[in-house]
């Protein structure tokens, strides 16, 4: 039972990063180069008080409400999308 | 004599000097600019009224708040106003706090540290200090409050001294006068709880011990709102989620940044702290009440309590309670159950003076104002309908509670529930 557990554990921790890596991170320098060019999309998907408190907020970001993110189907396929959440 | 002192005025500062009133200060500020120092003296002004009667020593020398309550409304109200009002407090408030603090210190002090660890680290000081009793608790609250005040002070003087960029009479759309003025007004009563602590067994009889941190908090957030208004454009006052920051980045550049980080982390210390302390001691004096307990096991309540709520905000913060926009009700709602209570409170006391022959109208006159503010903040309000349910959500589950305790404790012999049938002493 504590072998099966173990292996569990160890997939769930070696799988984790890899689900996530299909989405790509961004710098803030990278992202700070993009700003103002056209069809860049920045979303801020930071809900409630991670929101309310923070002071950091970029300009021209969009606040996304309880993660609808269908303001993004208004944009072509071809431009990039920003998530920002923390 | 003079720790003490510092311990009771520590305490009816934490509320008033936390971030999140700072936050309503700034945004009452913005939208009603040079108003907002009419309100905070209407709203002193009756709160030290509140304070001479709830603190009358006619009342204070024989009854609590909750024998106070009791003796008015019956036991079962009275617990079940206190609960919810308590509890709602100790548990909401600091699971807001402590997350705008974790923001704070991973924003302006250190990029790198998670931001809910920090939360988390604040929240383990403040069950340790519980865990070492309720002195070292106590002696712990002059501290923070102590530190945000200074903070608070320094920009206040160098906002008073800098020269500001724009100047604080740009105008802003605020719609009905009469509307705005009675909301700031309404607002102000609410800055300025805290009073309604019990107070330190010293200065048993003497309302010194919350007069002066009312008019000290008096005087601070109108400095506060002063400086705000004068260095911050009205419009971005009322707009901001966090117009401290703005009004200390304004006023002292990088500098007033991390004077401010300081104020934000040591208030919400000092919130949580004081909150655990009010609810602490307002249960165990319930508890003590109903059913009273030996020695050694009342010290161990005591510290079982702060557990109990610091693994309840642990719990919520973890499941993702501060993303949401429901803690936003729930803060409010808490803070208008707190109105709630003292004005509850406040009519019991007046009830009680009468019935001892200290008649005065001004009386029945301040026990309308509270009723009157929480029913306009409650409807004025984005979330009016959410707000009803919680206010209903949280005395039923109260009342449960409370009914369940008198119940128990009605199958032994206990002179307290017996007497309650009819009038309390």
């Amino acid at each position: 039972m504590n072998k099966i557990l173990a292996f569990l554990i160890i997939l769930l921790v070696a799988t984790t990063p890899l689900l996530a890596a299909s989405v790509q991170k961004m710098d803030k320098d990278v992202l700070k180069s993009l700003l103002g060019s056209e069809n860049l999309l920045i979303l801020d998907v930071r809900q409630g008080r991670d929101w309310i408190t923070s002071e950091f907020k970029i300009k021209d970001a969009l606040r996304v409400d309880d993660g609808d993110l269908s303001v993004a189907k208004t944009y072509p396929k071809e431009s990039t999308f920003v998530l920002y959440c923390a | 004599m003079t720790r003490s002192f510092l311990s009771s005025a520590g305490l009816a500062l934490c509320w008033m000097l936390s971030p999140e009133a700072l936050g309503i200060l700034g945004n009452n500020a913005g939208r009603s600019g040079i108003m907002i120092f009419v309100a905070l003296t209407i709203g002193a002004l009756l709160s030290l009224f509140t304070i001479a009667m709830i603190h009358d020593p006619a009342i204070t020398k024989r009854d609590s708040s909750l024998t106070c309550l009791a003796a008015v409304a019956g036991l079962l109200p009275a617990m079940t106003l206190t609960l919810a009002s308590r509890l709602g407090l100790a548990l909401f408030l600091p699971t807001g706090m402590l997350v705008t603090a974790g923001f704070t210190f991973n924003e302006t002090f250190v990029y790198w540290f998670p931001n809910f660890a920090f939360s988390f680290l604040l929240l383990a000081i403040v069950l340790t200090l519980h865990l070492a009793g309720e002195r070292v608790a106590l002696l712990a609250q002059p501290f923070f409050v102590g530190l945000t005040m200074s903070c608070l002070v320094l920009l206040c003087l160098a906002g008073l001294i800098g020269s500001p960029e724009e100047t604080w009479s740009t105008e802003i759309q605020t719609g009905n006068p009469l509307s705005l003025s009675l909301h700031v007004v309404f607002t102000a009563l609410l800055l300025f709880l805290g009073y309604d602590q019990p107070g330190s067994a010293l200065f048993s009889g003497s309302r010194v011990q919350y007069i002066v941190p009312l008019m000290a908090g008096f005087i601070l957030l109108a400095l506060w709102g002063f400086v705000s208004l004068k260095h911050v454009p009205r419009a971005k006052l009322a707009a901001s989620t966090i117009p401290y920051s703005i009004s200390a980045r304004e006023i002292f550049g990088q500098p007033g940044r991390v004077i401010i980080g300081v104020a934000v982390i040591s208030g919400t210390c000092g919130l949580v702290n004081g909150l655990f302390l009010l609810a602490e001691r307002s249960l165990r004096h319930m508890a003590d009440y109903i059913s009273p307990l030996p020695p050694f096991r009342a010290a161990y309540n005591g510290r079982i309590l702060p557990v109990i709520f610091s693994v309840c905000i642990g719990i919520f913060m973890a499941a993702g309670l501060a993303g949401s926009d429901k803690l936003k009700i729930f803060i409010y709602g808490a803070l208008l159950l707190w109105l709630v209570q003292v004005g509850t409170h406040c009519f019991a006391a007046a009830s009680r003076l009468h019935k001892q022959q200290k008649s005065c109208r001004y009386r029945y006159l301040l026990v309308a104002v509270f009723p009157l503010a929480v029913l306009w903040l409650a409807c004025r309000g984005e979330h009016a309908t959410a707000l009803v349910v919680f206010f209903f959500l949280a005395l039923a589950v109260s009342a449960a509670c409370s009914a369940g305790w008198v119940w128990y404790e009605g199958k032994r012999p206990n002179k307290t529930i017996q007497d309650s049938q009819g009038d309390l002493p």
